[in-house]
């Protein structure tokens, strides 16, 4: 891996969270960089969401730093991040059911489009370029997913699995630096569980931060270059799929767990 | 992705199309129907419709607030009292011609919804709700208070001196008219612009919002900024069209009113709809004017109705619809 020309990626180092007295991140520090795939896994309530919520400033940890490419994050607002490119999906569908699917996927967009209020407001020629370019990217995005010919429909009326899809284009759309993805693969069928092993390997690339929270194992030992194992806010173990799969400590606390 | 997941996708309604298509036809028509009014209708029901227009850009004020935002303002009262007077003291006071106020009305309107919004942007739901009562209930002791700006009890008169010659009731309904559209078309064109876009995301998954660049006090300052900047403008508007402003007009009590209106055109900001909340906020007391207290009665009732229907029979019925199709589709 060419990291020197890729940069640092995001790097987390002893990050703490509580919550009144309950400890949901204990010390995590992880490196996240470019060009691999992390997967990061445990049991429920592990603290996976949480640490992704950490990483993009929607929780503000007690103590530790977080930084992108050696750029340190601390204070730095969860809307800033996006603009740093920092993307993600929610482990539960967040989109907007009274937006058509094409608009939820632009909302991905929003941080990196410059057009002001009076664009929004009065029919300027340059709000119209700056509207048809965002449809297009969309579509673009939603095409990577196999779902362009649902741009117009409300996404209030699309099933569950496919929202999740529509998730990731949003996520994907702006072309971020780092993606973190929880639990893409929840409520998939088979068939569309492989099409996004697809859609993922397909949008990896040697410049981009890919982390995937996902409790489908073999999802995560397909497209993972490197596990990290996370037991009641604590990092237990980290390596290859392989390493990961060996090691007894994660057997006990989650594979074999799987395995009852 | 693979044919079975699009089977079980639900595509847009057949009729979901053909159902838009009327809307714009109505919104057109009645366009057009308002177009000749002024010749065709008694001056005394041109001057009715140019208030329901006004109060119509009033309610609209009321709907982007619900729409976007998800919350009630009860204090809009204090936007359009801004707007109003902003063009009644500078016509008066300095003889500056009405576009100017309108601008200025607007604009003040904008920067008290900010104002407002800003040490609120933590606010939401009943708190919210009570900071902007507050923001209602004050108007006519501020007006009161500064009597030599405002001509106190009495108000002031706003003359139609937009076009030297042409009478002034046809000067009101069409700067009513025109007002109205302007903010209607610029509300259809909000809905799909990244503001839009991010207000609608905003209001079902804030966080989701904050995470892709649209904190909750963003969403606030715009939502507010907005709605107070439609409002001003009404309140201009309704200066204008009513050719006088006096603190009576601007009790909590219109706030209460244009929420009744909000409420009878199911919180839309297209034009056939937002046109019929004016209409029936403007037209109710006017019809009733000898029977006192039934109006405020009629609006209560009014207001249970349409909340009841949409909000649990309608759903109902829907739920019971979709059970019996489905149980067909499986049969
Ligand atoms: N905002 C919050 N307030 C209080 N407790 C929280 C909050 N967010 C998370 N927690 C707690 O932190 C712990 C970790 O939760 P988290 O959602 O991060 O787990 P997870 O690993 O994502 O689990 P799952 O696999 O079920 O999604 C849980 O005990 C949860 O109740
Ligand atoms: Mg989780």
């Amino acid at each position: 891996m060419d990291m020197a020309n890729h940069g640092a990626g995001l790097v987390a180092k002893e990050i703490k969270l509580a919550f009144g007295g309950l400890q949901v991140l204990n010390n995590v520090s992880v490196s996240f960089p470019p060009g691999v795939i992390t997967g990061l896994i445990g049991p429920n309530g592990a603290g996976k969401t949480s640490f992704f919520n950490c990483l993009t400033g929607l929780y503000r940890p007690n103590s530790g730093d977080i930084s992108l490419d050696g750029r340190a994050l601390k204070g730095v607002s969860a809307s800033r991040r996006a603009r740093l490119g920092i993307s993600r999906t929610f482990q539960h569908v967040a989109l907007s059911p009274e937006l058509s699917v094409a608009e939820n996927v632009q909302f991905g967009l929003h941080a990196s489009r410059k057009s002001g209020l009076a664009d929004a407001l009065l029919p300027l020629p340059s709000a119209w370029s700056d509207r048809e370019e965002s449809r297009h990217k969309a579509i673009e995005a939603l095409s990577l997913v196999g779902l362009s010919h649902l741009a117009d429909v409300p996404a209030g009326g699309v099933a569950p699995g496919t929202l999740r899809l529509v998730e990731l284009a949003r996520a994907m759309v702006g072309r971020p630096r780092v993606l973190l993805l929880d639990e893409p693969a929840a409520g998939l069928n088979s068939s569309e569980t492989k099409d996004l092993v697809q859609t993922l390997r397909q949008i990896a690339s040697r410049e981009l931060v890919m982390v995937v929270v996902e409790h489908d194992m073999d999802l995560i030992m397909q497209i993972c270059d490197v596990i990290n194992v996370l037991n009641f806010g604590t990092l237990i173990a980290a390596g290859t799929p392989a390493e990961v799969q060996a090691n007894p400590l994660v057997a006990e606390v989650y594979l074999g767990a799987a395995d009852d | 992705m693979s044919e079975s997941t699009l089977s079980r996708t639900a595509g847009p309604t057949p009729n979901a199309g053909l159902g838009d298509r009327l809307t714009r036809l109505l919104d057109v028509a009645l366009l057009l129907l308002l177009l000749v009014v002024p010749w065709v209708a008694p001056s005394f029901w041109t001057y009715i419709l140019a208030l329901s227009l006004a109060n119509a850009i009033g309610v609209l004020s009321v709907s982007v607030v619900i729409r976007y935002a998800g919350e009630v303002s009860i204090g809009q009262n204090f936007f359009i009292a801004v707007g109003a007077y902003a063009v009644a003291i500078l016509q008066a006071r300095l003889g500056v011609p009405f576009p100017v106020g309108v601008a200025f009305g607007t604009l003040l309107g904008c920067v008290m919804g900010l104002a407002f919004a800003w040490p609120s942007r933590k606010l939401s739901g009943v708190y919210l709700s009570v900071a902007t009562l507050a923001l209602g209930l004050c108007v006519p002791e501020l007006l009161l208070h500064w009597t030599d700006i405002t001509g106190g009890f009495e108000g002031i008169n706003v003359k139609p001196n937009l076009v030297a010659g042409v009478p002034g009731g046809i000067q009101q309904f069409y700067v009513a008219l025109g007002g109205f559209a302007i903010v209607v078309i610029a509300l259809a064109r909000f809905r799909h612009s990244r503001y839009g876009i991010a207000l609608l995301t905003a209001r079902h998954h804030a966080k989701a919002a904050e995470a892709f660049g649209m904190p909750l006090a963003s969403v606030r300052l715009l939502v507010f900024a907005l709605s107070a900047g439609i409002a001003g403008f009404g309140g201009s508007i309704l200066a204008f069209a009513s050719s006088t402003v006096s603190p009576n007009s601007f009790t909590f009590w219109s706030s209460v009113y244009l929420l009744v209106g909000s409420v009878v055109c199911l919180y839309s900001t297209k034009p056939s709809a937002a046109f019929f909340g004016g209409l029936f906020i403007t037209l109710l007391p006017q019809l009733l004017s000898d029977y006192g207290e039934l109006v405020e009665i009629i609006y209560g009732f009014t207001l249970f109705v349409v909340i009841y229907l949409f909000n649990i029979v309608l759903p109902h019925l829907q739920a019971a619809i979709r059970r019996k199709q489905a149980r067909n589709g499986h049969g």
